[in-house]
């Protein structure tokens, strides 16, 4: 009965507010989404709420790297993609300091798994690792589109992935993802470690594969040889990981995908050992973890020439229809001048590390910090960082309309 | 009744916005004014009434539409229906699994001249700016956008009536063989709720309210009692429109993931209009002429309603309300390139299979006619089309 009174008084809404003019709203305010991948469909959420999390145990690795495993307070699982990251938000003296982390372990667990190498000279990652359980953590995420997708047409994933030192972590999680969720996948892991010691995950690399005979071989490639660990010898460059690559039958395989993670220059070697093998560039993926404090060094020396030349850049910064205008002082960013101004310009790692703050280069010359994470089709279509930008005279950029925050 | 005449000069003296309510308002009635056969009348005016004046569907809270058919067991198991038992043996082995099939980590920009959702020349800004509305090149991207949007969103909804008419169907049917495969139209409605779900919530990010005539059509098939009507509207009528809509998506679209996604969906929807035209066709010829009469005059109300479905009044009340009156947004939708492709494509599949269950008779002819739909007598009924046929027949029209 209630419920047939109920549906009476909206029907007599409607018709009352039809005579009177007005029409139902035409869209569906749209909910946090359902779909499995709902972590990575939720970008202004995810850039601009932060969560805390508890730091359940921490697990040392190696002697440089240790995992912080988090929980929610509410116990629910974490729901990202493998390959994924997160910004880690610490506050110290005053400022919030951002850093990304990936994800190492498979999605939908309750625990987060965030392996942290411990930079003697870094600011955040000595506190990170010196956490206990107990303590909280502030992140935004999940970021990042270093994810393995599904195979064409339903065959089964070929992945092989090539890691060098902490580019382990993503690998780690589409590793155990893949291994897990599918019985058909295969894959292979050559990862490049400086000692023995210095393997992050050994156990648990050598349980996967005894647990998925035949369809996980792992490769190592060690500095400096051990007795324990059966390796190819060298740094992880163009040679050893031809030779590695030697070693996985996937390489030869033409479904398989490749996935890159590691520090700059060894990421390049691969990729000329890749080319020079005959990859189709498509089939590879690379993820960049350059970003550390903001790099001062920028391409060329005129660039910063450029942007900390004297005298204020007058800037536009449109976002959600509205204008808003500020000056720049010299050698700041669009989005420290932006965010000064109160325009309300999305932001994450703030470290050109997320694409968060991409916005449109309307009018003017920006330059940016190099190397950084947008595409080369992004870049065509006008995008720089505003995180990482400076400008170099009066200009005007716009915020996606999408990312616009509140 | 007013005239169309006289209902303009009743309602000239009001202000824009009061005067496009009563032009939907006013449109309404003549859809049920269409209505000849009282029996018809008796059975979709409900529904239109909850859809076209009370807007049930967008009241804002979930709707709740009762059901009246009554489930059909069968204890001996009987194979009765060879041609269904094929089917079904054909849907066990071609359903596919979304997250592996569909490569959902394609980065879709909707506003990337290289991979346009819908081609150049689908709206004719032209015609919109000879309306007083110009657009600037951004503007028609975003609206090109919120048309794509509007137009995936109403395929989401009627998937959604298509996966609780397949379970009412799968209850209701008394052949047993198509219980079986009615069982995999279920799942493959359900998957097909899902991809467009999360495309729309993940790709585009915008989801339109459902329209009202297709609310109509669905809030019918859901209150009928009986099993053929719930088949015609939803085999024939919505799924055999359903098939032709994607069709000329799937043609027009130059984005990877969206074609693929149509791609696999118009495989399945091939199978379920074949399953329309099996079980109907036998079924018709052992009515009365005075059911088959109402069967008739039933189907052509709804294919009335889906022309009408297909005018986008959502996306003109996101975008124009206030400055178009509302018959103009309608002439210029009707007119549109994009639109009449549309319309074309989508009748030109419904159209055969209504003669080919022999609901399209002399009496009827003038009628369809009137409404334009004549021409489409000639194509290929869905029995004849299989899924791979369909692709290929898009692919080299393309």
């Amino acid at each position: 009965m209630n419920a047939a009174l109920e549906q009476l008084g909206r029907d007599v809404r409607v018709v009352r507010r039809r005579l009177a003019g007005y029409s139902a709203p035409p869209l569906i305010a749209r909910r946090p989404s359902r779909a499995s991948t709902s972590a990575a469909t939720e970008p202004s959420l995810l850039r601009t709420t932060a969560r805390e999390l508890v730091v359940e145990r921490v697990v040392v690795e190696t002697p440089s790297a240790v995992t912080l495993v988090l929980r929610r307070e509410d116990g629910a699982p974490f729901d990202f993609m493998p390959g994924q990251f997160f910004t880690v938000l610490l506050q110290h003296g005053g400022e919030v300091l951002r850093r990304n982390y990936s994800a190492s372990n498979a999605p939908f667990e309750r625990e987060l798994h965030l392996t942290i190498r411990n930079k003697q000279d870094g600011k955040v990652s000595p506190l990170l690792c010196a956490m206990r359980g107990g303590e909280r953590v502030r992140l935004l995420g999940p970021f990042g589109s270093f994810v393995a997708g599904p195979a064409a047409s339903g065959k089964p994933r070929r992945l092989v992935l090539v890691a060098g030192g902490v580019g382990i972590t993503p690998l780690a999680s589409i590793a155990r993802t893949a291994l897990a969720c599918e019985p058909d996948a295969e894959v292979a892991l050559v990862y490049g470690s400086r000692s023995a010691a210095e393997i992050v995950f050994r156990a648990e690399l050598d349980a996967l594969a005894v647990a998925h005979p035949g369809r996980f071989t792992v490769v190592h490639v060690l500095e400096q040889a051990s007795p324990a660990v059966p390796s190819e010898i060298g740094r992880l460059d163009g040679v050893t990981t031809l030779r590695a690559l030697e070693l996985c039958a996937l390489t030869r395989h033409p479904d398989t995908r490749f996935f890159v993670c590691g520090p700059d220059g060894m990421r390049d070697e691969v990729l000329a050992a890749l080319a020079a093998r005959g990859v189709d560039p498509a089939a590879i993926a690379m993820e960049r973890f350059t970003v550390g404090p903001r790099p001062q060094v920028a391409t060329s020396s005129s660039a910063i020439a450029a942007s900390v030349a004297p005298g204020a850049r007058p800037i536009a910064i449109r976002v959600n229809g509205r204008v808003h205008r500020t000056t720049a002082l010299p050698g700041a960013t669009v989005l420290e001048a932006g965010l000064a101004a109160g325009a309300p310009m999305p932001f994450s790692c703030a470290v050109g590390g997320c694409g968060a703050c991409k916005v449109k280069l309307i009018e003017g010359r920006v330059e940016v910090d190099e190397p950084n994470c947008l595409s080369d089709r992004e870049r065509a279509a006008g995008y720089v960082l505003a995180c990482v930008g400076r400008p170099c005279g009066p200009c005007t950029v716009e915020v996606p309309e999408e990312a616009g925050g509140e | 009744m007013f005239g169309d005449r006289t209902q303009k000069k009743l309602t000239s003296m009001l202000p824009l916005r009061v005067r496009n309510q009563m032009d939907g308002l006013y449109e309404a009635l003549q859809v049920l004014m269409e209505v000849r056969d009282p029996r018809v009348l008796a059975s979709l005016a409900p529904s239109g009434v909850r859809g076209l004046v009370l807007q049930r569907g967008k009241q804002g809270v979930p709707t709740q539409t009762r059901a009246h058919h009554s489930a059909h067991f069968d204890w001996s198991y009987p194979a009765d229906n060879p041609e269904m038992r094929a089917l079904y043996t054909r849907a066990k082995t071609g359903q596919w699994n979304s997250d592996v099939a569909l490569a959902w980590g394609t980065s879709v920009d909707p506003y990337d001249p290289a991979t346009p959702l819908l081609p150049d020349g689908f709206l004719d800004f032209d015609a919109l700016a000879r309306l007083g509305i110009r657009l600037d090149a951004k503007e028609r991207q975003r609206l090109v956008h919120s048309v794509a949007s509007w137009m995936l969103s109403q395929f989401l909804h009627g998937e959604q009536g298509a996966l609780f008419a397949a379970a009412q169907v799968t209850e209701a049917v008394q052949f047993f063989d198509g219980k079986l495969y009615g069982a995999t139209q279920v799942m493959d409605e359900g998957r097909h709720v899902e991809v467009f779900h999360r495309y729309l919530d993940t790709k585009l990010e915008k989801l339109y309210q459902v329209n009202d005539n297709l609310f109509v059509i669905i809030d019918a098939l859901m209150a009928d009692a009986r099993w053929d009507m719930k088949f015609l509207g939803m085999q024939i009528m919505v799924e055999g429109l359903a098939l032709g809509a994607f069709g000329t998506l799937y043609k027009q679209t130059k984005e990877p993931l969206l074609k693929n996604l149509l791609k696999y969906v118009i495989q399945d929807e091939a199978r379920h209009v074949h399953y329309g035209v099996l079980a109907l066709r036998d079924h018709m010829k052992q009515l009365t002429d005075s059911e088959k009469r109402e069967r008739e005059d039933w189907a052509f109300e709804v294919a009335l309603l889906m022309r009408n479905r297909f005018l986008a009044y959502e996306v003109y009340e996101e975008w124009f309300e206030g400055v178009l009156p509302r018959d103009k947004w309608r002439e210029f939708v009707t007119n549109t390139p994009g639109m009449h492709q549309f319309r074309q494509t989508m009748f030109s599949r419904l159209v055969p299979n209504l003669r080919e269950i022999g609901l399209i008779t002399p009496r009827l002819l003038p009628r369809y006619e009137k409404v334009g739909l004549l021409k489409y007598m000639a194509g290929l009924s869905a029995d004849r089309l299989d899924g791979d046929g369909l692709i290929a027949e898009l692919d080299h029209a393309a």
